[in-house]
């Protein structure tokens, strides 16, 4: 019974530690000879603990460290000076394939009658890494995503609220025209000032309108790129960039059947109604109890529908009115160009962008319609594509 | 000839009905498809001017309903829709007079 002696009660207890422990394990000597590789660190490594131990621990470390790691250990043996020890830092790993992988490790140093060990405690950082490449990508998404169409919507949105005021003027200056004609006719009078300060006021007119004609085209070059798509996935992608940094904060429920009829939509825009919609939400239910953004999506017969609904306050009566125009946001840091652009875009795609302003603990509930995609729309596009319309105009007028 | 207006535009609505009567036609306005769905009563010799980008039904409701007419009456749309979507609003129809806002004295010839 001399040579093979019974571990002791401790011993056993370290060794079940070391082969539980869900943190790599290593102990190495003061030659960086490896003493003891846990089961997380084979799993970790791809090396068996028999086919490691006695070796330099270099060969877990990348080429490219190999030689600082020999100086660390050098001057820690002649000056005591930490790189690593008691203090933790970012490492890379090398396993057994030869691959790299980030790891965190920590490392303590014990006295033993065998002279001094080293302890290395050895986390993998690949998973929190791939979840901050994630973040990062989909960060950038977002980004890519509000710059562009903002930059698109703000165009034809800026365009269209301006153009509507516009088309009204001219239209007064075409009936106050006529009126002045009317008076001079009938009481033979010439009107020359009237006359002269109206033609004044329509050449400027005329000169806006083509200003907006000219943002229009511009907005109009970047040719809407329609594809027919799953609504699903397209709602998914978008909500992953709107809950960015909400997700502790609020709670999102998501219902949706899981075929849909595909929408013949511009991916980028739709996702833009979403992000839109789903801020809006969370600014809304943010400060209430358990906020709660209840996202859903389903088909009725050939429309395709999607609704964001929260649990805030709702939409006071008094601003319904006033909902969908530009620029009129009460909430502070927001342009107020959300909702507007949103409408826009749905009754681009030839849908529409309804609100159920809720209330009395009910929050509002807003709801995209968008016609389902046939199959013949890509042809009948083409076709409508050569339709003339001012050969129309003349035909008609004629 | 009444002229039946259906736009959600309060300021383009009254404008457009402003330069109707100034050249002597009645008007008959509507905010939006529902409601020139209920309550128009459109004449042959009529004209009905109607935004494809309304509020709930689209103008293109419009321009299907008086097209069930027996005898229907002219129609002109009236949009500020980009191109590519005006051509897909109304890839049903192919003979209906567009017109993009703003509207140029074109629509004053049609009237008189
Ligand atoms: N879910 C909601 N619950 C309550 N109020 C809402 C909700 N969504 C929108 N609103 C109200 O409608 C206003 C307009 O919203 P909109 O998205 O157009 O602009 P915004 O959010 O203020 O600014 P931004 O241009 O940054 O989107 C908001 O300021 C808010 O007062
Ligand atoms: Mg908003």
């Amino acid at each position: 019974m001399q040579g093979v002696r019974r571990p002791t009660l401790s011993e056993a207890r370290l060794e079940s530690v070391l082969e539980t422990a869900p943190d790599g394990i290593i102990v190495m000597d003061e030659g960086a000879r490896i003493l003891v590789f846990n089961k997380a660190c084979e799993s970790l490594f791809g090396y068996d603990a028999a086919e490691v131990i006695g070796e330099n621990v270099r060969i877990l470390m990348p080429q490219a460290h190999h030689d600082n790691h020999d100086l660390y250990v050098q001057r820690y043996r002649a000056t005591g000076e930490r790189k690593i020890i008691g203090i933790g830092r970012e490492v890379e790993g090398r396993r057994k394939d030869g691959s790299i992988f980030p790891l965190d490790l920590s490392v303590g140093e014990a006295q033993t009658p065998n002279g001094r060990q080293f302890i290395g405690v050895i986390r993998d950082l690949s998973a929190r890494r791939e979840t901050e490449r994630r973040l990062a990508s989909v960060q950038a998404d977002l980004i890519r995503v509000t710059r562009v169409s903002a930059l698109d919507e703000m165009g034809s949105v800026l365009a269209h609220e301006l153009n509507q005021p516009l088309t009204a003027i001219m239209l007064y200056l075409q009936a106050l025209e006529r009126e002045v004609h009317r008076i001079q006719v009938t009481h033979s009078r010439l009107e020359p000032r009237t006359s002269e300060l109206l033609g004044k006021a329509t050449r400027e007119a005329q000169r806006a309108g083509s200003i907006i004609q000219r943002v229009r085209q511009l907005v109009e070059k970047r040719a809407p790129e329609r594809k027919t798509a799953n609504l699903n996935v397209v709602v998914d992608e978008a909500l992953e960039l709107a809950m960015l940094g909400h997700h502790r904060s609020v709670y999102l429920r998501r219902f949706g059947p899981t075929t849909l009829p595909g929408v013949l939509i511009d991916t980028v825009q739709i996702q833009q109604i979403v992000l839109n919609l789903t801020r809006n939400a969370i600014e809304a239910c943010q400060c209430e109890a358990d906020p709660t953004v209840t996202v859903t999506t389903w088909a009725e017969g050939d429309i395709v529908c999607l609704s964001v609904a929260d649990s805030g306050p709702g939409i006071p009566a008094g601003r319904m009115g006033t909902l969908f125009n530009a620029f009129r946001s009460e909430a502070g840091n927001g342009m107020g160009i959300g909702l507007t652009i949103s409408r826009a875009i749905a009754q681009n795609h030839m849908g529409e962008l309804l609100v159920d302003p809720g209330g009395d603990g009910k929050g509002a509930c807003f709801t995209v319609r968008l016609p389902a995609a046939a199959d013949t729309a890509a042809q009948n596009r083409d076709s409508v594509a050569a339709m003339p319309m001012a050969a129309a105009a003349e035909a008609d007028k004629s | 000839m009444t002229v039946h207006i259906v736009e959600d535009d309060d300021g383009v609505r009254d404008a457009l009905s402003e330069l109707c009567r100034a050249v002597g036609r009645s008007v008959q306005l509507y905010p939006d498809s529902e409601a020139f769905g209920s309550g128009a009563t459109v004449e042959p010799d009529d004209m009905v001017l109607v935004d494809i980008g309304l509020p709930g039904e689209p103008g293109t409701e419009v321009v299907r309903r008086v097209f069930r007419l027996p005898v229907p009456p002219k129609v002109i749309v009236i949009s500020g829709l980009p191109l590519a979507d005006i051509h897909h609003a109304m890839r049903d129809f192919s003979n209906v007079l567009v017109m993009r806002k703003p509207l140029t004295s074109e629509l004053l010839a049609l009237l008189a």
